[in-house]
């Protein structure tokens, strides 16, 4: 039975990934205007362009030229930057970690604040917690992201001075300065992501209270603390660890406004500078790996899932 | 001004010693002994707004690309913006008798990094790499230009095709950048991320998007420089942000074309070294359709008001006045630009529409998309030039490749675009017929005939006079218009010395060195 | 009957409005339970979601009005420079939320803003309603390959990092409000599609429609007379809080400076515009981000308000 399932969502998987790839393809094959805009030079001749055209795969049909990409791609090989030469696996690979501690850290935040928060107020729906709760959440849903990086950038970095209005600092020039550079954009990005935890966990909280074992509990003189933290949650876990892993592919893709807005060198900028210069082998290649960890994240979710829910297994 | 109540205890404190300072006789906030001789070591950061995408010696010639690119090759000949003369650099003189036939010698011993010797052969691979169409060298239509020959290892012989005494600024930019052969051969399309030169520093590693590392090469030629250990090149792009690093003390060069921070920073005890460029911010007029029309184009020229761009979107800059800055060899009063006059432009426009019948004329103004300070302008251009009956302006904002795309092919009507660099030869390429970024289809016979002047003669009164001739031109029929000079401030703490503008965004950074 | 997808009701939260990443906006939504779900312990909570409700309501029909009819307003027209440059709000009767950096009247290019924001996310929501409904009740209705079909482009979609797809439709055609419109409707139809299918294989086997399939009606017969009007009701009920997340697109888009081209002032560019000049007037963010804060919010409140009513009436 498990393996049909695996087979079932590795075919799922495979279908997704490759309409993905075929649909950029077409789209970055539609585009109307020179594809060499980027990189042909003032008073290029004709020998320049079509020695660009062959040195950047651009000649022969569309499934040809699909399909060799296909080919190189399944071996690891997703071609070189038009523009800077480098190959499109290290240009990744170097913006990935950014976006990815952004992504983590952002979800870690929305963590911190979305357990006590959402625990509290599924032990006490409709209290003060409750509906203080409910009602911020509800004014973060209604700030779009620019907006609420803009204000934080406002508040802290212009008018408190306390925080760098743009920009990154590696890890390499100090860990203080590194924290500093990431704390406005993870707070930007956390904001949304915690409301979405806090929703999950009151209302997974409210079901659970009400459950027999939680009663049992209560009867045996466990104090209230420890039921909530320990036996209450524990079944909400597994759905916070599925939601959470479902952001995390989904903010990979994700987190193109926050690193606009704060000049931060993640796949993000990376992949506004490769479609705005027409640099479709980085494009494509970005696509696909960010296609993959979202496709994966998800088939991770829906397969551990059943195994991890007791609730689930038992129904 | 900015409340800071941190600051302004520091400030309360800082004014307090300054007093004290001044009472014993020395007013300067940064007590600084006099420059003296120049010493080695330190790291010296620069920072600028973007930075290069590869450091190949064939496609760094222009813009960003140059500052690496000088650094780990070094330049053949140098352009001295201050005198206007081209002195040696990795070249020991390039020289002609009759503009055609020209001799370069090299310096004799010189090798690259990775021991292979920087010689004529070196010199001629280079530039015949740089005519491979597969490479899309923007530096192929100066090499399109010459022959050369290898006489000796250190002697390259080149012929130009057409007499041009300006050849040897090609060598300043264009074919300036030598790198070494077995290097190129051996790592091919790896090349430009893992350059090998004979230039004063090497290339350590690069963070893409965030910073380049150099190490001084200790087989530079020109000993005892380059003096710093180290040259970091960071990417900053918020003006404001770079600002505070170099305040900070994070970045010991800030290079930014805005002028607002040239003031602040002399306040603070700093240095700005600042250079004319050619051109400034403005737009292209086409010549095609109907701004192929001689009125057409004075029309608009009369409606532009640059005071009014100026103060809306670059208030408390100069505003430009015609084409050359008053400070420029090149100044001429004939350059002004025309006066504004709404009447006067639109009487033309009523002349030529009752002439060739036509109903309303409706340009394009391009400009790259994402820019607030370029769209605010644009949108005061339009609404400056639709103030009159039978105008209508479409600003079409579009992305890098897209925006190049239209350049490239000449379609616009109006097109944003700086002239940049700094040697007025750059002004051939744009304006004279046939020139290898003439887009817009500029042709004029006076233009040609003065641009012609500068490359055939040989006498530098001559020569300027040709410039301004051509310059006067291309204002009186419009041809380009602009409200605000180019310009690059560099800024540096007291401490660093050395620092002069050489390129239109980069300096000499083996000329540097930081008091300790 | 209507969970007929995998997850038990109560964990809920994965299947999220998944146009768009959150950060742009959406409301973390779940087609699968209906809101009864989530606990209401006194009328009092009902009556005060119905207070935010109503304000929101009010608001967005302020606004649409105002949108709809602002040229008979008396304004100066938001393209006419002036020379009273980043006037702050509230000092100049004439301006009466300030100018911007060419000065040019807040207010009027607020409202003339919202034309535009409005005007493609009522499109968006109107093409997403149509694509994702068709889709999901053929998908629902005939299953098998249909239904695979739909998977596969559903998830393809979703799949699809959305900044980017709109990113990269945007950036490779000049934008225009239709062409936003379109790119953003695909991108939105998934959700409809889902919410369509779920309720059509809810109402498949339900006796009137059964009872039609044995009198010999045709497979469009029963689409349109049994099934739609009964999938419409929960799918309508979506359709602001989609526009909601719509608005929020179109905005991100604006500021990142890929939507409609100027001089048509948008809340997104106007924010984008008003960043630079953040230290020394922040009105110039404020004005444009308050009535996007507001229009957004309003959206969601109404959208929520009109899921509950929905989940309560319809008993699936």
């Amino acid at each position: 039975m498990m393996y049909r399932a695996v087979a079932r969502h590795a075919a799922k998987l495979v279908s997704v990934l490759a309409l993905v790839s075929v649909t950029t393809f077409l789209l970055l094959e539609t585009i109307p205007g020179d594809r060499l805009a980027s990189v042909l030079p003032e008073g290029a001749t004709p020998e320049m362009r079509a020695a660009a055209e062959e040195r950047f795969g651009l000649n022969g049909s569309l499934p040809e030229r699909f399909f060799s990409w296909l080919g190189s791609a399944l071996q690891g090989d997703l071609g070189r930057s038009m523009q800077s030469q480098v190959p499109v696996t290290d240009s990744i690979l170097e913006r990935l970690p950014v976006t990815l501690e952004l992504a983590t850290l952002s979800i870690l935040l929305a963590l911190l604040i979305a357990i006590p928060v959402g625990v509290y107020s599924g032990y006490r729906p409709g209290g003060l917690v409750d509906r203080i709760a409910t009602f911020l959440c509800s004014i973060t849903l209604s700030i779009p992201s620019f907006l609420l990086g803009v204000l934080l950038v406002f508040v802290f970095a212009v008018t408190l001075s306390a925080l760098p209005v743009t920009g990154w600092t590696p890890l390499s020039e100090g860990l203080v300065p590194h924290i500093r550079s990431l704390v406005l954009p993870v707070v930007t990005l956390a904001a949304v992501e915690t409301v979405g935890f806090i929703r999950l966990l009151r209302n997974d909280m409210v079901a659970t209270l009400q459950q027999d074992f939680v009663l049992s509990a209560r009867a045996r003189g466990l104090s209230t603390p420890r039921i909530l933290l320990v036996h209450a949650l524990r079944p909400s876990a597994f759905s916070l660890l599925t939601v959470m892993g479902v952001s995390l592919g989904r903010l990979i893709g994700g987190t193109v406004i926050v690193e606009t807005l704060f000049s931060l060198p993640g796949l993000g900028t990376l992949v506004i500078t490769a479609i705005t210069g027409r640099d479709f082998l980085l494009v494509q290649g970005i696509v696909l790996v960010v296609a993959v960890a979202y496709v994966l994240l998800n088939a991770l979710v829906d397969l551990t899932y059943p195994l991890l829910d007791p609730r689930v297994r038992t129904s | 001004m900015r409340i800071r109540p941190r600051s302004t205890a520091v400030a309360c404190i800082g004014a307090v010693v300054a007093l004290l300072g001044s009472a014993c006789g020395s007013g300067e906030a940064s007590s600084l002994s006099p420059a003296g001789d120049p010493v080695r070591g330190g790291t010296l950061v620069y920072s600028y707004n973007t930075e290069a995408q590869s450091v190949d010696p064939a496609t760094c010639a222009i813009g960003i690309g140059v500052g690496p690119c000088q650094a780990v090759y070094g330049a053949l000949l140098d352009y001295d913006l201050e005198t206007g003369e081209i002195e040696p650099g990795m070249a020991e003189s390039f020289t002609t008798e009759d503009g055609k036939a020209w001799t370069l010698k090299l310096r004799p011993g010189l090798t690259f990094s990775d021991g292979t010797p920087f010689d004529a052969a070196a010199v001629a691979f280079n530039w015949g790499r740089i005519l491979d169409p597969a490479l899309l060298s923007p530096s192929a239509s100066v090499a399109k230009t010459i022959d050369w020959e290898v006489v000796d290892p250190t002697t390259l012989s080149v012929t130009s095709k057409e007499v041009n005494y300006q050849l040897d600024f090609g060598l300043t930019e264009a074919l300036a950048y030598i790198a070494s052969p077995t290097a190129i051969e051996a790592l091919g399309a790896d090349f430009g991320n893992n350059p090998v030169g004979a230039g004063p520093f090497t290339l350590t590693s690069w963070a893409r998007g965030t910073e380049m590392i150099l190490d001084r090469n200790p087989t530079y030629w020109d000993q005892p420089r380059p003096y710093v250990d180290r040259l970091v090149l960071k990417t900053i792009p918020a003006d404001d942000q770079r600002f505070n690093a170099l305040q900070a003390g994070e970045v010991d060069v800030m290079a930014v074309t805005v002028q607002k921070y040239a003031a602040r920073a002399e306040g603070a005890g700093m240095k700005v070294t600042s250079a004319p460029l050619l051109g400034g911010t403005g737009f292209r007029l086409s010549h095609r359709g109907p701004l192929a029309d001689p009125d057409v184009r004075t029309a608009i020229a009369k409606l532009i008001d640059n005071e009014q761009i100026m103060n809306a979107v670059y208030p408390g800059e100069p505003v430009a006045s015609g084409f050359t800055p008053e400070d420029s060899p090149l100044y001429d009063p004939g350059s002004a630009w025309p006066e504004r006059d709404v009447q006067g432009a639109q009487k033309l426009l009523d002349d030529y529409r009752s002439r060739t019948g036509s109903g309303d004329i409706e340009l394009t103004y391009v400009l790259t998309a994402g820019s607030p300070v370029l769209s605010q302008t644009a949108e005061l251009i339009q609404s400056q030039l639709q103030q009159v009956d039978g105008l209508r302006v479409r600003i079409v904002p579009l992305e890098g490749a897209a925006f190049a795309a239209a350049m490239t092919s000449g379609d616009y009507d109006l097109i944003v675009s700086g002239l940049g660099g700094t040697h007025p030869d750059n002004l051939y390429k744009v304006f004279r017929t046939g020139g290898s970024s003439n887009n817009s289809g500029y042709s004029n016979p006076t233009v040609d005939e003065a641009l012609d002047l500068t490359h055939t003669s040989n006498d530098p009164a001559v020569v300027e006079s040709a410039y301004k001739t051509a310059i006067n031109e291309l204002v009186a029929t419009n041809a380009y218009r602009f409200w605000r000079h180019a310009r690059t401030d560099l800024i540096s703490p007291a401490n660093v010395h050395g620092v002069e503008v050489a390129y239109q965004y980069w300096f000499r950074p083996e000329l540097v060195w930081i008091q300790q | 009957m209507s969970h007929s997808l995998d997850k038990p009701a109560s964990v809920v939260s994965e299947e999220r409005l998944p146009i768009l990443d959150p950060q742009d906006g959406s409301a973390p939504v779940d087609e699968l339970t209906p809101p009864s779900a989530e606990v209401e312990p006194a009328g009092r909570r009902r009556r005060r979601r119905d207070v935010g409700a109503f304000f929101g309501g009010c608001w967005l029909v302020t606004i649409v009005l105002a949108a709809l009819f602002v040229d008979l307003l008396p304004l100066p027209a938001p393209d006419v420079v002036g020379n009273l440059y980043s006037l702050p709000p509230f000092q100049n009767a004439e301006h009466i939320l300030g100018t911007d950096q060419l000065g040019r009247d807040q207010l009027s290019r607020a409202l003339h803003g919202a034309r535009i924001s409005l005007a493609v996310a009522i499109g968006a929501t109107l093409v997403a309603m149509v694509i994702g409904t068709a889709a999901g009740l053929i998908a629902g209705y005939f299953r098998r390959a249909f239904d695979v079909v739909f998977d596969l482009s559903t998830n393809t979609i979703l799949a699809f990092p959305p900044l980017i797809l709109l990113i990269a439709l945007v950036a490779l055609r000049e934008p225009s409000a239709v062409t936003l419109a379109i790119g953003l409707g695909v991108v939105g139809a998934p959700t409809f599609a889902r919410i369509a299918r779920a309720n059509t294989i809810a109402y498949a086997d339900r006796e009137f429609v059964i009872a039609a399939k044995s009198m010999g009606s045709s497979s469009t017969r029963i689409l349109r007379r049994e099934i739609l009007p009964n999938v419409l009701l929960p799918v309508v009920s979506f359709a602001t809080v989609v526009a909601a997340t719509l608005v929020v697109a179109e905005g991100s888009l604006s500021f990142l400076g890929l939507g409609v081209p100027p001089p048509a002032p948008s809340w997104g560019g106007m924010i984008a515009a008003g960043r630079e000049s953040l230290y020394e007037n922040p009105a110039l963010v404020l004005v444009p981000g308050v009535f996007f804060f507001l229009t957004v919010f309003s959206l969601n409140r109404v959208g929520d308000w009109a899921r509950g009513r929905v989940g309560r009436e319809s008993s699936l």
